[in-house]
C-alpha cells in the first residue's frame, strides 16, 4: 500500500515547506480539485496560510485520518484543539477557509460563536478592533429595542 | 427537519396573566427591517472577511445577536439582513442545542391563546376573538394578522394550519371552516378565498405542517376518515392514501420529519404507522403498538403526537398526557392538568426571522 502513497509538497507564505501523503492533504477541497485538475506541479503553494498555522492544520487532519480512531476520542482531540489563542483561532479561520475545509471550519466558527457569545457590544468591539460609528442617541434607540437582551 | 429541543408550549388556552407584554415589550413589528441596508462592508478589521464572520454568527444565539446589533452599523445591516437570517435560521434548524425558556410569555399575558403550530421559529397563536398572531418569542416580535373578511357569517368551528412555502419564502396561514376555506399570506398580508379539500370531510384537529405541505384528518359523514394534504406551493388539495390500518379516528404527528398517524385498533390497543418515504403509500410502516387503557373519549380527544429527542413517544390527550417509551414498552402520565384545555406541542428553534 505504502508504495502507491503520492505525497504532495505545501509551501506556505513564509516559504516552509510541507510534505505531506496526498490522502491527507486532499482534506482540503481547495488541494483535492487541484489534484482532480491535475493542475499540481511538484509545489502547491498556500499564499494565505503561514507555517505556524499549516502545522496545527497538519495536525488536525492527521488526527481525523487517523484509522479507526474513536469518537471519543477525536471529541476530546477536538475540544483540546481549539484551546488556543484567540489570534491563533483567527488565522485558523482563515485557513480552513482558504483551504476549503468545511468540518474544521464549522468548529472552529462554533468555538469562536461559543466565546463571543456572553460578550457586551463593547467588548465585542473590543475584540474585532471595530469603531463605533453610531451617535449615542442612535445606540440607545437600538437597545431600546431590545432592552430584555441586555438583562 | 426541525429536530430541536422539543419544546412543549403551553398551548390551549392557558391563562396567562396582563396584555402588557403586547403593549410594552413589543415594539412594533418592523423595527428590524427599519434598519435594513445593504452596505454590508466588512466589519472586522483582522481581515476577516464577512463570509467568515457570517459563518461564525450564523452560530450565536439570537439573545446575544440582538445585543450585537448595536456593535457598529455594518453589524446591525448584516444582522438583520435576510441571507444572514436565513444562514442563522438554516444553522439552528440543525443543531439542536438550544433550550427556550418561554415562561415570560406564561407570566405576562392575561389573554388566552390556542396554540396553531410552529415552523422556524414563528408560532401562530389564536385568541378566543379568532384573531391570528405571528409572533417570534425570542426577538419577541409579532404580527397580528388583518381578520379575514368571510362572505357570508357562518357558525362552527375554525381550523387552521400554519407552514411556509420555501419557494415563495413566505409564511402561510389556513383557516379552515366547513363553509369556507382561506389562506393568508405574509409577505403579501393579504386574505384570498380558496377551494374546499375536494372529498367534502371536516377537518378536526390543527393542520400538520411537514415538507412544505399541511396535512390534516378528515372525517366524511362521521365514519369514513381520511388524511388530505394542502401544498403551500400550488395551494392544490390531494388526498394522501392512509395505510392499511382500519378506518377509524385518525390523529396525525409527525416522527422525525416523516407523516404518522396514531389509530386506536379495536382492541385498544394504538397503533402508530409513519410513512417512511414522502407521499409513498408503500412506505407506510407501523412504528409501535401500544398497548394502553387510553379510552375511545380520552383517544378522541388527543390532539396530536411527537417523537421527543429521547425517542420518548410524547401523546396529548386529556385528562392526562402519555409519554411512551418504545425500548422498554412503558408508560408515564404526565399530569398537566393545570392547562384546562387541550394542549398542543410542537418544535421550536430560535430564531431572528421577522413576522
Amino acid at each position: 500500500m505504502s508504495s502507491s502513497t503520492k505525497f504532495l509538497t505545501l509551501k506556505t507564505n513564509d516559504k516552509e515547506e510541507f510534505v505531506l501523503d496526498e490522502a491527507i492533504a486532499i482534506r482540503s477541497q481547495t488541494i483535492k480539485n487541484m489534484v482532480e485538475d491535475d493542475c499540481v506541479s511538484n509545489v502547491i503553494p498556500l499564499p494565505n496560510v503561514d507555517s505556524k498555522t499549516m502545522i496545527k492544520v497538519i495536525e488536525y487532519w492527521k488526527k481525523h485520518s487517523e484509522e479507526g480512531i474513536s469518537k471519543d476520542k477525536l471529541m476530546d482531540f477536538d475540544k483540546a484543539f481549539v484551546k488556543v489563542d484567540q489570534s491563533i483561532l483567527y488565522a485558523l479561520i482563515l485557513a480552513a477557509n482558504f483551504l476549503n475545509d468545511a468540518e474544521m471550519l464549522d468548529m472552529i466558527c462554533q468555538e469562536v460563536a461559543n466565546r463571543i457569545k456572553g460578550k457586551t457590544p463593547e467588548e465585542i468591539r473590543k475584540e474585532f478592533n471595530i469603531e463605533n460609528d453610531f451617535t449615542p442617541e442612535e445606540e440607545e434607540e437600538i437597545r431600546n429595542e431590545n432592552v430584555w437582551a441586555f438583562e | 427537519m426541525f429536530i430541536c429541543f422539543l419544546y412543549l408550549l403551553a398551548l390551549t388556552f392557558f391563562q396567562i396573566k396582563s396584555l402588557r407584554l403586547f403593549g410594552r415589550k413589543f415594539n412594533g413589528e418592523n423595527s428590524a427591517s427599519s434598519h435594513q441596508n445593504r452596505d454590508l462592508i466588512n466589519p472586522a478589521n483582522r481581515c476577516m472577511p464577512t463570509e467568515i464572520l457570517v459563518e461564525i454568527l450564523s452560530r450565536v444565539p439570537v439573545k446575544s445577536l440582538l445585543k450585537f446589533r448595536c456593535v457598529s452599523k455594518s453589524w446591525l445591516a448584516l444582522i438583520s439582513s435576510p441571507e444572514f437570517i436565513n444562514s442563522h435560521l438554516s444553522l439552528s434548524a440543525s443543531n439542536n442545542i438550544q433550550e427556550s425558556n418561554l415562561d415570560y410569555l406564561m407570566k405576562n399575558l392575561e389573554v388566552s391563546f390556542l396554540f396553531e403550530g410552529s415552523v422556524n421559529g414563528l408560532i401562530c397563536l389564536v385568541n378566543r376573538a379568532k384573531k391570528i398572531y405571528i409572533w417570534n418569542p425570542t426577538i419577541r416580535k409579532y404580527k397580528k394578522l388583518r381578520d379575514y373578511k368571510f362572505e357570508s357569517w357562518h357558525f362552527g368551528r375554525f381550523i387552521y394550519g400554519f407552514g411556509y412555502d420555501k419557494l415563495r419564502d413566505d409564511y402561510k396561514v389556513v383557516l379552515y371552516n366547513f363553509h369556507e376555506v382561506a389562506i393568508y399570506s405574509l409577505k403579501s398580508d393579504c386574505w384570498r378565498r380558496i377551494n374546499h379539500p375536494p372529498n367534502g370531510g371536516r377537518f378536526i384537529n390543527t393542520g400538520k405542517f411537514l415538507n412544505g405541505k399541511l396535512y390534516w384528518a378528515s372525517v366524511v359523514d362521521d365514519v369514513v376518515w381520511s388524511i388530505t394534504s394542502f401544498d403551500l406551493n400550488d395551494e392544490k388539495w390531494r388526498m394522501v392514501e392512509e395505510p392499511p390500518c382500519g378506518n377509524d379516528i385518525f390523529v396525525l404527528g409527525a416522527l422525525e420529519s416523516n407523516l404518522s398517524i396514531m389509530i386506536c385498533s379495536r382492541t385498544s390497543n394504538v397503533d402508530v404507522w409513519a410513512m417512511k418515504e414522502y407521499e409513498n403509500k408503500e412506505s407506510w410502516t407501523k412504528t409501535f403498538t401500544i398497548i394502553c387503557s387510553l379510552d375511545r373519549a380520552e383517544y378522541f380527544l388527543a390532539q396530536s403526537f411527537y417523537l421527543t429527542k429521547r425517542g420518548e413517544f410524547f401523546i396529548m390527550s386529556r385528562p392526562y398526557h402519555m409519554m411512551y417509551e418504545p425500548s422498554d414498552n412503558s408508560i408515564r402520565y404526565l399530569d398537566l392538568k393545570t392547562f384546562d384545555y387541550d394542549l398542543l406541542a410542537d418544535f421550536y428553534v430560535q430564531t431572528l426571522v421577522c413576522p
